[in-house]
């Protein structure tokens, strides 16, 4: 076996290709950086996430003593896992930029309790209720995630949630109900309570209050 | 019959699904919203408290029973329009469902495809006629059967005669049928599976609601699923 020893010409050659492996690492690793979002939200780590949030909801359904309670621990989950700033913001719509700071404070908190409540209500019928999750994408406004939701001798009911990490927390901050936008249907709704009281953005936390 | 399916299938390879987005133009407004009315004062004064009753004299393994009979015998229909819109996939997967709940669910009073992890998706002769390009057409509250667009309540019409359980039962059979699908109707609005319904009619206009409700809907049927351009970002705003 005889070394052969490498001659001027294959050292450029391979000094070349050195050179276009790196510019194009480096190209590649620019463009990842240009396409994603500096924390990358993740399918895997939301779908853990929308696991956690159905458990707790179950919980709160099965083991609650009382209506209340059951209202109070659904509250909380929204709390600790929804983006309610941003869920009322979209809520009030334009309205919101002609808000005080004080009644956008009043309005987040009055439209959270409404909401737990609202919703809450139709919790009982789900009791033995199963969520599966189908599937997950990543989309420009965060990742959805597409579940059903069964029980038995119900049909399926298609529950698909909204996540992001723009908040600087990973929250959920949309629901549709089989293809129905929670935040659509709570802008249309938010906006007829408006007009109803006349535009009066303190009447409104006044109504929402009184929903409960 | 080869012929026609084969031809049919053929033109909904060819033919590209349409954009059709809802415009706002509801031209039947005036007569929806008497129609929605009524259907309300239905809802109150019949369909949820015979529904209450149903509830209590029924005892709750034979309400689920009665429901999984009746929508079994929903899915011969459904595979026949996945079969006319081209998707063997889908229809495969919807004559195993109903192979496997009348066979290993007794007859379809079980439901094993669903632990099995058979989807359970609607479809109908109006999805059809989306897949086939036509439009879908004015908008319609239809009165004891809600929100339909045009193409919609002609695919309702359509789909009775597709329906091969209709074809094949014998017509002794249609009674036990209509009342098996009538009492499903009761149990679903006992276990609340309309919630969405409920919740629209204590809304602010329930009419709006409605029908923004069964547009965003019928979009997800017809889409299979939600499209990322039709998707909420409020952080955007």
């Amino acid at each position: 076996m005889t070394l052969k020893t490498p001659t001027q010409s294959e050292f450029e050659i391979v000094r070349r290709k050195f050179v276009s492996v790196v510019a194009a690492v480096m190209m590649s690793g620019f463009l990842a950086l240009q396409s994603e979002p500096a924390h990358a939200l993740t399918t895997t780590e939301v779908e853990a996430l929308i696991e956690t949030v159905a458990r707790e909801i179950r919980t709160a359904i099965n083991e609650s003593e009382s209506e209340t309670e059951m209202f109070k621990r659904f509250e909380s989950v929204l709390e600790s896992y929804a983006d309610l700033p941003i869920i009322a913001r979209s809520a009030l719509g334009v309205e919101w930029r002609r808000a005080t700071a004080k009644q956008r404070r009043e309005f987040t908190a009055a439209f959270s309790r409404y909401l737990a409540l609202k919703y809450g209500k139709h919790f009982r019928s789900f009791q033995q209720a199963q969520v599966k999750i189908r599937r997950s994408r990543l989309v420009k406004s965060g990742v959805l995630v597409e579940t059903v939701v069964s029980r038995s001798g119900a049909p399926p009911l298609a529950i698909d949630w909204q996540v992001s990490d723009k908040s600087g927390e990973t929250r959920i901050f949309n629901l549709y109900i089989e293809g129905v936008s929670v935040l659509s249907i709570e802008r249309q709704e938010i906006g007829l309570l408006l007009d109803r009281v006349g535009g009066d953005i303190d009447v409104l936390v006044a109504e929402l209050e009184s929903h409960g | 019959m080869t012929v026609f399916l084969a031809s049919i299938m053929m033109v909904s390879l060819t033919t590209q699904c349409p954009a059709d987005r809802w415009s706002d133009a509801d031209p039947f407004e005036k007569s929806n919203r008497q129609t929605h009315e009524f259907n309300k004062g239905f809802d109150r004064g019949f369909y949820r408290p015979a529904s209450r009753a149903y509830g209590t004299i029924v005892p709750s393994p034979i309400d689920v029973f009665i429901a999984n009979f009746s929508r079994n015998l929903d899915l011969p229909g459904r595979a026949v329009n996945y079969l006319l819109q081209a998707d063997l996939t889908a229809t495969a997967l919807v004559v195993g469902r109903f192979a496997t709940n009348t066979i290993i669910g007794f007859g379809g009073i079980g439901d094993p495809a669903t632990d099995l992890g058979f989807p359970d998706e609607q479809t109908d002769f109006g999805v059809t006629l989306h897949t086939w390009g036509v439009d879908r057409g004015n908008y319609l509250e239809l009165p004891f059967l809600g929100p339909r667009t045009v193409r919609q309540a002609t695919g309702m019409v359509v789909d009775v005669f597709l329906d091969p359980v209709s074809q094949v039962l014998p017509a002794r059979y249609d009674r036990a049928v209509f009342t098996v699908s009538f009492l499903d109707l009761l149990s679903r609005r006992q276990r609340s599976g309309d919630f969405l319904d409920q919740m629209l009619h204590e809304s602010e206009d329930s009419y709006v609601a409605t029908r923004s409700a069964y547009f965003d809907n019928r979009d997800r049927v017809l889409n299979r699923g939600l499209l990322e351009d039709d998707l909420e970002d409020p952080y955007a705003e």
